[in-house]
């Protein structure tokens, strides 16, 4: 606790508005330091003579000015809170508005692009073979293995066949004998 | 100001959504970044492809297409293994190819309800283990009829995996 710091809050102790502690410490250093506590009762004598002075209420028509500005300036202030509002809304839609026509528009939007895609060069196919060609693409990629892929299923079958066809056989030759 | 947020939040919600694409569109749009990005040579693959699916009978191509949405619905592991097998496939010899070609178009000669039979009975069969799989296959007559190179063949076809 210091001279400095208690001189800084000697109003605030005289208002009560320092913690308990805070104002024990301050009150302490008053005991101790006799500049502060000399400062400390300046001070409590000038705002003693403050409660002489009557409450007059100012004139009406000033009043009224006084309220009007302060009206103002909570509306001046929400429309000030309201501009960063604005500003975020507005580039929120912003985004959305630039994320729904380029990312995720819709399949017509898609297509349109596409017209402005430029038909490879290296190539005679026409752009809307080149839109069937994005279409099927993973197909496409891999035509060859899908063409096999029903053919190459089938070898699983091969071994229960071969069996099948015995089975056939034993059937029939049992009929046979059933018959002789 | 939280509530601002919140209609902020609710109308940036409703912009993006209302206009989100579908599952399909965004494939289509994948498929397009896809498509951009690829080197010459790989676009020329794929509109070689094309032309050829082109040129395919309607039959043909609504097969291929029956086959790549079947294939799109496996598991992993039967995808694998799928892609597996016909690695080992396209590996073959063509006259060894041409051979296990032969034994396929037993299978397609086929009539419709035997073809069930058959594929319920794989069915069945795949639930079993692979080493008790390999053991039905060693015993049955189809392994019996096959040469050594026939068999090492068939094995690396049948369990690529």
């Amino acid at each position: 606790m210091n001279c400095e710091w208690t001189k800084d809050n000697l109003i605030a102790c005289i208002d009560r508005e320092l913690d308990p502690s805070q104002e024990l410490l301050l009150k302490e250093h008053l005991h101790d330091c006799s500049a502060c506590r000399r400062e400390y009762e300046k001070i409590q004598i000038a705002w003693k003579t403050l409660d002489c002075w009557k409450d007059l209420a100012p004139p009406e028509h000033i009043q009224k000015n006084i309220l009007r500005e302060i009206k103002g300036g909570r509306k001046a202030k929400w429309l000030y809170r309201m501009v960063p509002a604005a500003a975020v809304l507005l580039i929120i839609a912003g985004i959305g508005f630039f994320y729904n026509s380029t990312d995720t528009g819709s399949f017509r939007q898609f297509t349109v692009e596409k017209e402005n895609t430029p038909v490879e060069a290296h190539t005679d196919i026409s752009q809307e073979n080149v839109d069937d060609i994005i279409v099927n693409l993973q197909l496409l990629r891999e035509k060859d293995f899908y063409d096999s892929l029903d053919r190459l299923e089938k070898i699983d079958y091969l071994p229960l066949v071969e069996d099948r066809q015995e089975e056939d056989k034993k059937e029939s030759n049992l009929l046979e004998m059933h018959a002789a | 100001m939280k509530l601002l947020f919140a209609i902020g939040l609710t109308v940036f919600t409703v912009f993006v959504h209302a206009g989100n694409s579908t599952a399909e569109e965004q494939r289509l749009r994948r498929n397009k970044v896809m498509w951009e990005a690829m080197s010459p040579q790989e676009k020329g693959r794929i509109i070689e492809n094309y032309r050829k699916w082109k040129e395919q009978s309607e039959e043909k191509r609504r097969r291929t297409r029956q086959n790549y949405e079947n294939y799109r619905e496996l598991s992993p592991e039967e995808k694998y293994r799928l892609k597996e097998r016909y690695r080992a496939f396209q590996g073959l010899d063509s006259s060894i190819r041409e051979r296990v070609n032969e034994r396929i178009r037993k299978v397609d000669m086929l009539p419709q309800e035997r073809k069930e039979r058959l594929s319920e009975k794989y069915r069945r069969m795949r639930e079993i283990p692979v080493v008790d799989r390999m053991k039905v296959l060693e015993q049955s007559l189809f392994w019996k009829s096959l040469s050594d190179q026939e068999r090492e063949i068939f094995k690396r076809l049948m369990f690529p995996d």
